[in-house]
């Protein structure tokens, strides 16, 4: 019975895996992503933790995200700084914008 | 048993915890629920008898998340706006994707077939994380140049409110938070990450610190210099406990330079992202 059990927590983990993977590629907002993939993160540590991974190795897994958390918030700020906005589609905006803008002046 | 079962549960919640992470439009309410997400599936974690990885998803999640976030949305926006086709889209692809990833577990071979490798020698490998993050975080964002630590005006105007139960409190706390991130470090087996987690439990304290005196009181509190000698004497001892594992207190060492550079990255981040904060928001 336990084996069915942690059988059904390895599902939950790899099910929170997908939704995050799937809502960071679906999500406009830039920190909707970084909050999809945290989610992803956790359920790759529920998985390997119902797979019996040792410690260390899920130890290893939180540092990761945390490092990513990080980077990605600093990430976040650079990308406001610098278009003003966090919305993908703004940013792909700005982008084909300033692609332009040299041709006009050509 | 019922520990398995009260387990799987809580698991079930993070799993609807993460629903609400994605369906959320304010950016508040998807912290609150990754919050609730992480706090279910560390308890999760400690029921099944994997107490230190509860204790790391514990301190990521509910400690280190909401702060770095709440900043982040203090700098950006703080709701979503609505993209109904897309949500429909992510819940509908995280949805099948699951029920076909479920499917596949339900019938995959368990844990008895499959092998794990324990890494214990390679825990002063895990440093690279915390370091890689810091100083990328004062690559991308500098020590607050453009914030509130080198202009007394903009400290001026981002002073917390010193209200006496904060302060009070963040006085009474910080001491015991780092005696509790010392006791993690100490009496955790070496080889097993405590350097890691004393790091994250200190870094708490210095988050603390750092909302209820600010960004320019953190940096004098653990100054520039300070910081730099901590991750270069870290990055020292855990080259040094990689280059030499036979060693007899090698695993020490490892934990003592893995707990230096996290403390060290933690403050790091802490000030380049709180630094920001003030003139971003004046700016508005």
């Amino acid at each position: 019975m336990t084996e069915e059990i942690m059988r059904a927590l390895l599902t939950v983990g790899i099910a929170l895996i997908a939704l995050g993977a799937s809502a960071a590629l679906a999500s406009s907002n830039v920190m909707k992503r970084l909050g999809a993939a945290l989610v992803a993160h956790v359920g790759a540590i529920l998985a390997l933790a119902a797979l019996a991974a040792p410690t260390v190795l899920l130890v290893t897994a939180a540092a990761a995200a945390m490092a990513y958390l990080a980077i990605g918030v600093a990430l976040l700020v650079r990308a406001q700084e610098a278009y003003g906005a966090i919305e993908a589609v703004e940013l792909d905006g700005a982008d084909a914008l300033r692609a332009r803008e040299p041709a006009r002046d050509a | 048993m019922i520990a398995a079962v009260l387990a799987l549960a809580l698991a079930l919640t993070a799993l609807a915890a993460a629903i609400g992470v994605i369906v959320a439009r304010s950016l508040i309410s998807m912290i609150v629920w990754l919050v609730a997400l992480g706090a279910a599936a560390a308890a999760a974690l400690v029921t099944i008898g994997r107490g230190d990885s509860g204790m790391a998803l514990a301190l990521l999640m509910v400690g280190w998340t909401p702060p770095l976030l709440l900043a982040a949305t203090l700098l950006t926006t703080s709701v979503v706006r609505p993209q109904a086709a897309q949500r429909w889209f992510g819940i509908a692809g995280g949805a099948s994707a699951a029920l076909a990833l479920g499917f596949a577990v339900w019938r995959a071979p368990m844990t008895d077939q499959l092998q794990f490798v324990a890494p214990h020698a390679s825990v002063a490998w895990m440093a690279a994380l915390p370091l890689v993050a810091g100083l990328a975080c004062l690559a991308l964002l500098g020590y607050g140049e453009r914030g509130v630590i080198d202009d007394p005006g903009a400290q001026a105007m981002s002073r917390p409110p010193m209200q006496i139960v904060a302060v009070g409190a963040a006085q009474s706390f910080v001491p015991l938070i780092i005696g509790f991130a010392l006791m993690v470090l100490v009496t955790r087996a070496p080889g097993s990450g405590a350097g890691l987690l004393a790091g994250m439990g200190f870094g708490l304290a210095l988050v603390l610190y750092g909302l209820v005196f600010g960004a320019a009181a953190a940096l004098k509190a653990l100054p520039v210099w300070f910081s730099r000698c901590v991750l270069a004497a870290g990055l020292a001892g855990v080259v040094i406990a990689a280059a030499a594992p036979a060693m007899r207190w090698s695993a020490q060492l490892a934990e003592g330079a893995l707990f230096a550079v996290t403390v060290a990255a933690a403050q790091i981040i802490i000030v380049t992202l709180f630094g920001r904060a003030a003139t971003l928001r004046a700016e508005r």
